[in-house]
C-alpha cells in the first residue's frame, strides 16, 4: 500500500514538474524542424567551435534551446549541437506529423513536451492576458495616459539591464 | 498616361467648381484642398504636422472596427518597450502612440504619425520582451520610413485617392472645431475609411516590408535586445503558414512569407554578428506584465 501511495506521489510530483517547465519553455523549444542546406553541428554556438558532424540540407532535427543566434539541436542518431538559427525552417504540425523519425525523436526527447504540441504559437496563454484585464473602455485620446516620461524610460531600461549599444550604427544615421 | 490626365482634368474642375461655389465641408475649403492635393510632388515634402493628422484618422478609421484592449498595465508595459526602441529612430520626438487591441488575431500594424498597434492575440503568441520589442521594432521602422505615406502617395498617381485621404484626414480634423453653417461630409469620411481600409487589407510593398525587418533588427539590437528574436518570431509565423487559421490569415496576407522574410535578413545578421552585443531577453519581466 505504501508502495503505491509513494509510486502515485513520485508520479504525480513528476508531472508537475513537468507542466511547471512546460510552462516556461518557449514555443519553439522541443521544435521538429529540418535543415535549410548544408551545415556543420557545431560544440559550442560559436563559428569558431570545433565540428560534432556536417548535416546534410533536408536533415530533421529538434530545437532544444536557443543563444543568441544559435540553436542547439538533437539530430535523429541523437547527437546534440549547435546550429544557426537561420539555416533551420520549422515544420508545420501536418509535417511533423508526417515525418516519422521526426516523430519518434520527439517523444523520447530529453527536453518535456510542449503542452503536448509540438508547432502553434503558444507564448503567453490567452488567460494569462485576461488576469488583470480592468474592465473600463481606454480610448484613443487616453492613450496619451500610458506614455512614459523619459525618465520612466530610463528607469524601464535600467531595471532590465537594457543599454544602448553605441557600436550599432542605424542606417541612414 | 489617359488616366493621369483624365483625373488631373477633373481635379482642376473640380477645384475650379468648389472654390468657385465656396464649398466647404466641415470647415474645409474643397477647393484648396483639392488644389493642394493636386499636386502629387507636393505630397512628398508633406510637413510632419500634416502626417500626425492623416496618421490620426488613419488610426481611427482602423480602430472603427477594434477596441483597446481595457488593461491598463499591460498598455504601460507595452508603451513604455516602444518608448525605449524610439529613443534610438531619427524620429524620437514624434508623439508615438502604441496600443495593444482587444483581437485574438495575431497581428501588428504601424499608421502615419507613430501609431502602433499590437492585438493581444500577437502578445500571446510572444515568448520574451525581446520578441515583443522585435514585433515593435518593425512596426516602428515602417513610421521612421515613411511607408504608409509613401503609400497613399503612390497611390495619388494613379486616382483620386490621395485626395481623398487628405480630405478625409481634413473632415476628421475639422470634426472637433467650430464648423459654423458648413455641410455634413459623411460620405468623403466614408471614401477615406475606404481607401484606408484598402491600403491595410492588400499591405504595404514586399520591398517596404523587407525593408522594415531590417532596420527593425539593428533597431533592437541597438536597444539592447537580442535581435535573434525576432527570427525566432518569423520562424514560429512560418511554421504556420499552411494551415487554414484565421487567427492569422491577416498576417500572412499583408505581409511576405516568413522564408522570404528569413532569406532577405540574412545579410543584416551577417552584419549584426559582428558587433559584440548584449542581446536582453527578458522573458521574465514580459511574462510578469502579460500576466499583471
Amino acid at each position: 500500500m505504501m508502495c503505491m501511495i509513494r509510486f502515485f506521489t513520485q508520479g504525480l510530483v513528476q508531472v508537475l514538474l513537468i507542466l511547471l517547465l512546460s510552462t516556461f519553455l518557449p514555443v519553439w523549444a522541443n521544435q521538429d524542424a529540418i535543415l535549410l542546406s548544408n551545415t556543420p553541428m557545431l560544440v559550442e554556438p560559436s563559428s569558431k567551435s570545433p565540428i560534432v558532424t556536417q548535416l546534410s540540407k533536408d536533415s530533421p532535427v529538434i530545437l532544444l534551446k536557443r543563444k543568441g543566434g544559435w540553436y542547439q539541436v538533437q539530430t535523429q542518431d541523437r547527437q546534440t549541437g549547435w546550429l544557426r538559427m537561420l539555416k533551420v525552417r520549422f515544420l508545420s504540425e501536418q509535417e511533423s506529423n508526417d515525418r516519422s523519425i521526426a516523430k519518434i525523436l520527439r517523444e523520447t526527447a530529453i527536453m518535456p513536451p510542449a503542452s503536448g504540441v509540438s508547432t502553434g504559437v503558444r507564448g503567453v496563454s490567452d488567460e494569462a492576458l485576461n488576469q488583470g484585464k480592468e474592465m473600463s473602455p481606454i480610448g484613443l485620446e487616453q492613450l496619451e495616459n500610458f506614455v512614459p516620461v523619459e525618465e520612466e524610460v530610463n528607469e524601464f531600461a535600467q531595471e532590465g539591464k537594457l543599454k544602448t549599444q553605441e557600436n550599432v550604427v542605424l542606417p541612414g544615421k | 498616361m489617359r488616366k493621369i490626365i483624365s483625373a488631373k482634368l477633373i481635379s482642376v474642375f473640380l477645384c475650379l467648381l468648389l472654390s468657385a461655389c465656396g464649398v466647404k465641408i466641415q470647415g474645409i475649403d474643397l477647393g484648396r484642398v483639392f488644389d493642394a492635393a493636386g499636386k502629387v510632388n507636393d505630397f512628398g515634402e508633406k510637413e510632419e504636422q500634416e502626417e500626425l493628422v492623416l496618421g490620426q484618422d488613419t488610426i481611427k478609421s482602423l480602430l472603427n472596427n477594434a477596441t483597446i484592449y481595457p488593461n491598463q498595465a499591460l498598455q504601460s508595459y507595452v508603451n513604455k518597450v516602444g518608448y525605449w526602441l524610439v529613443k534610438h529612430t531619427s524620429r524620437p520626438g514624434l508623439p508615438w502612440r502604441f496600443m495593444v487591441l482587444d483581437d485574438t488575431s495575431v497581428n501588428a500594424f504601424a499608421a502615419p504619425g507613430g501609431y502602433i498597434a499590437i492585438t493581444r492575440g500577437m502578445l500571446a503568441s510572444l515568448n520574451n520582451e525581446a520578441e515583443l520589442a522585435g514585433v515593435l521594432a518593425h512596426e516602428i521602422a515602417h513610421v521612421v520610413l515613411h511607408h504608409h505615406m509613401n503609400a497613399l502617395q503612390k497611390k495619388s498617381k494613379t486616382g483620386f485617392l490621395f485626395d481623398l485621404a487628405v480630405i478625409g484626414a481634413q473632415v476628421g480634423n475639422a470634426s472637433t472645431a467650430n464648423a459654423q453653417g458648413d455641410l455634413q461630409g459623411p460620405d468623403v469620411s466614408g471614401v477615406f475609411d475606404k481607401a484606408v481600409n484598402d491600403l491595410y487589407y492588400r499591405g504595404l510593398d514586399r520591398e517596404d516590408e523587407l525593408k522594415a525587418d531590417k532596420l527593425g533588427v539593428i533597431l533592437s539590437a541597438k536597444a539592447g535586445y537580442d535581435p535573434y528574436a525576432f527570427v525566432s518570431v518569423l520562424q514560429v509565423i512560418g511554421s504556420r503558414e499552411g494551415r487554414e487559421e484565421d487567427d492569422l490569415q491577416r498576417f500572412i496576407r499583408v505581409h511576405p512569407s516568413a522564408e522570404t522574410r528569413l532569406n532577405s535578413l540574412e545579410s543584416t545578421f551577417f552584419l549584426i554578428d559582428s558587433y559584440d552585443l548584449s542581446n536582453r531577453v527578458l522573458a521574465q519581466r514580459f511574462r510578469a506584465y502579460s500576466k499583471n
